[in-house]
């Protein structure tokens, strides 16, 4: 089956950033998480998805279209969740609601009603009033109501509690029960990922470090911990992100045969949480012992 | 395009309101005053310039560009939408405008105002033209907050030009060349107001071609 999302080598080159050959494919069916720290990349991605920055060069195909040929279209198909709120302060959910609504062809009111009741989101509210965590879920209560197939998510629980972000990663599970469906979902927060994702985006510098299956990726990586007398040169060479101290040094490894087989029983081998993954892909090797 | 409209009306009904109690001070303010013969154009143009750059400042401030640029609508279908709500909200204010100075021409009373006529529509329409069609590109390009103050003095200069012609030409009507408008006028009574109209028109278009080139060209 066609992914609902593949984007080819995309570049774009800012004044201080670049974003360089990204490539990641989402299939029907899945929740893809995009991480990478602040400034890496992810929302930059998200808006040349949604056609909202010119690119430098590659593609991006939603839904098997092209997303600037069949913006139109692929745009009544996809809901968007931001990481701020770009609606109208001074008006009311009500209100906001029947300025977006009447754009889509299968707007379903009564899906919206729900959603709001589901919410406790009160529709004579005006969206300045409302929390950061409301604005939050009325933005997912418009993206859900038009049957959209593709959501598109940057940065939805930055700043919100753990409670709100429990209960919206349950209403994106809840949305996946539909296997037509897709999220791309960027965030920093890697936990909320490891909860829901079934495939992980890795960028950092404006690049794509991994783009595989969680579950891939855990097989993939091993955190490594030994003594420092391990350390020598065809060691290093198999390792990131080598963190050493007094007592020895901790490291991760996509190598996992050949680093196995190299230091047998002598080091210590753990799986590593896509944070950490995360972490030690992103830095650099040095010592950090106590002096 | 419809929706983008009503969008706009949505977000500008409080405006109407208060464009409406603007009418009714003007008229009554203005209805035995030098101004008494551009009152109608006064009132509607004030209207139409506080409702569309009200609309676009509310965009502006709240940056909804993003969220108007991911809904299944084109960026020329939103430039095409800012411009026909000139057309559109300029209408609405001339209705408005006309509708109050037809009351207070209908009510017995100190205020029988004259009912506004094709004069007056023009004018308007000529005015808010021009003050659309060279505020919406600077708006489009986003240049920065003094742009706003430019565009309270293209206001004001605008709103006292028709008082400002009225005026020039009582002052100077020997001259040969407000004479010879004036002959042109009484030969041919819409010469003048429809020839401004075009013109009008024409700077439209044209703003209307560099408002959608920057928009196509903009990174939101």
């Amino acid at each position: 089956m066609e992914p609902i999302l593949a984007v080819q080598n995309l570049s774009r080159a800012f004044k201080d950033f670049k974003l360089d050959q990204v490539s990641l494919t989402l299939p029907r069916g899945y929740i893809m998480g995009l991480v990478g720290p602040n400034g890496a990349g992810k929302t930059t991605t998200i808006k040349l998805i949604m056609n909202l920055i010119r690119r430098d060069s590659g593609d991006i195909f939603v839904f098997g279209l092209d997303n600037r040929t069949h913006q139109k279209e692929i745009k009544q198909k996809i809901g968007f969740v931001y990481d701020e709120n770009y609606f109208y302060e001074n008006v009311t959910l009500e209100e906001m609601k029947q300025i977006v609504a009447p754009f889509y062809q299968d707007w379903d009111e009564r899906l919206f009603r729900k959603y709001l009741m589901d919410f406790d989101l009160p529709p004579r509210k005006k969206i300045k009033d409302l929390s950061r965590g409301m604005k939050t879920k009325f933005s997912l209560a418009l993206a859900l109501s038009h049957r959209a197939e593709l959501i598109l998510m940057d940065e939805p629980t930055s700043g919100l509690d753990p409670i709100f972000r429990s209960e919206l990663l349950e209403i994106l599970q809840r949305e996946m029960q539909d296997d037509r469906k897709g999220i791309l979902f960027s965030t920093h927060i890697t936990s909320d990922l490891e909860k829901i994702a079934d495939y992980i985006c890795f960028i950092n510098n404006g690049q794509v470090v991994f783009t595989n299956t969680w579950d891939k990726i855990r097989e993939e990586y091993l955190i490594v911990k030994g003594p420092k007398e391990l350390l020598h040169q065809p060691v290093r060479d198999l390792l990131q992100g080598i963190r050493e101290n007094d007592f020895g040094f901790e490291a991760l490894t996509d190598k996992t045969d050949k680093i196995k087989s190299l230091l047998d029983d002598r080091a210590v081998y753990e799986h590593p949480s896509l944070d950490q993954i995360i972490v030690f892909t992103g830095r650099r090797d040095g010592d950090v012992s106590a002096h | 395009m419809f929706q983008l409209i009503k969008r706009e009306l949505i977000l500008q009904k409080k405006m109407l309101w208060f464009g409406l109690a603007y009418s009714i001070f003007l008229l009554l303010v203005f209805h035995n005053s030098n101004f008494g013969q551009v009152a109608y154009i006064m009132a509607a143009y004030a209207m139409s310039y506080m409702i569309i750059i009200g609309a676009v400042q509310v965009e502006h401030k709240n940056n909804t560009d993003l969220v108007l640029n991911s809904l299944p609508i084109t960026r020329q279908e939103i430039v095409q939408g800012k411009y026909l709500s000139v057309l559109v909200f300029t209408a609405i204010a001339l209705v408005i405008v006309g509708v109050v100075g037809l009351i207070f021409h209908l009510i017995p009373g100190p205020f029988n105002y004259r009912l506004i006529n094709f004069y007056d529509v023009v004018v308007t329409m000529i005015a808010v033209l021009f003050l659309a069609g060279i505020s919406l590109p600077t708006y489009f390009k986003s240049i920065g907050q003094w742009i706003q103050v430019f565009n309270v003095f293209l206001f004001i200069f605008i709103f006292f030009v028709p008082i400002q012609v009225i005026e020039y030409t009582v002052k100077n009507s020997q001259q040969p060349f407000v004479a010879g408008l004036a002959r042109l006028a009484r030969w041919q009574p819409w010469f003048l107001s429809l020839s401004g109209m075009v013109v009008m028109l024409l700077l439209f278009f044209i703003s209307y071609f560099i408002s959608l080139r920057i928009y196509l060209n903009k990174d939101f």
